[in-house]
């Protein structure tokens, strides 16, 4: 079972139920951080999850530890897969660089954007990861070189229509 | 959104038919073959003619992707302005779906008969 976890309205990662309860009882999940897994309804305070918190040692036994602030935005509850942490694929540059760069390389990306939600889907958590990178990179590589080969076509355009001025040409 | 309404009115005020210098696409210079993104210049600019029948004909997967991206565009500007992270994604299953649209819509342009040549940038 994985549990999906996220503080102040970001999400923070996931971890299986064992792992979850160590950290939670190290003090690095706190009891207010949002905790969901497959089968529960909604995010929920991980002191509802796993219990009470564990006694800690206080940093200084004068002050009492202040509770930490509530979640200021809870997110929505997933939906069954469960979406919380999933890379973004980018697929909205991928789609302005085959469009407006003329690129083939702009395709790639979206490949590679399809990837992500496929590999994620799948559980493949670090194929996810991997393939929203690649396809980030191959939307800056469209514009690179998109942006080149214009500017590029730009100066060869002008010296030709001032050639052609200086000849009186007609263009 | 002002930059954008600004853009729209100098390319309509430019007139009808587009300008030279609008940049030419080096993988048609150099093929000869469409690309998907082929004409979506003057299909832009038709639009800001408000000829929607010409920008249909120089770039008809502009003009649909135009819907998606702009709802994108609301929804983004929305949950940013509710101090939500800034995402480029799309939901899932999506990419797979412009993916094939993508592939099939360069082949069907690129095919010499009718009527996948009305699918062809002028």
């Amino acid at each position: 079972m994985t549990y999906h976890l996220s503080r102040n309205g970001q999400p923070t990662g996931t971890c299986t139920k064992d792992e979850a309860i160590a950290r939670y009882a190290r003090g690095e999940i706190l009891p207010t951080d949002l905790v969901w897994a497959e089968g529960m309804a909604n995010w929920t305070p991980a002191a509802q999850v796993f219990g009470a918190p564990a006694p800690q040692p206080p940093p200084s036994p004068a002050t009492p530890v202040p509770p930490a602030p509530a979640p200021v935005t809870p997110l929505p509850a997933p939906r069954p897969g469960g979406d919380a942490g999933k890379p973004a694929n980018s697929l909205v540059w991928a789609i302005l660089a085959t469009l407006l760069c003329c690129l083939p390389t702009g395709i790639v990306a979206i490949v590679y954007a399809a990837q992500v939600d496929s590999k994620w889907n799948s559980g493949d958590r670090f194929g996810a990861e991997t393939a929203a990178k690649n396809a980030k990179t191959w939307c800056w590589v469209s514009l690179g070189v998109g942006l080149l080969v214009n500017v590029g076509f730009g100066i060869v355009y002008a010296i030709m229509v001032s050639q052609a001025i200086a000849t009186g040409g007609g263009y | 959104m002002a930059a954008l309404a600004a853009a729209i009115t100098l390319v309509h005020l430019l007139g009808a038919r587009p300008p030279a210098w609008y940049p030419p696409c080096w993988f048609h210079r150099a093929t000869g073959l469409h690309c998907p993104g082929c004409g979506s210049a003057r299909a832009m600019h038709a639009l800001a003619q408000g000829d929607l029948a010409r920008a249909l004909d120089q770039n008809l997967l502009a003009i649909a992707m135009l819907p998606v991206l702009g709802a994108w565009a609301i929804v983004t500007a929305r949950r940013v302005w509710r101090g939500g992270a800034f995402s480029a994604s799309l939901p899932g299953g999506w990419a797979a779906a412009v993916l094939v649209t993508v592939v099939v819509f360069t082949l069907l342009r690129n095919l010499p008969w009718w009527p996948c040549t009305l699918l062809a940038p002028e």
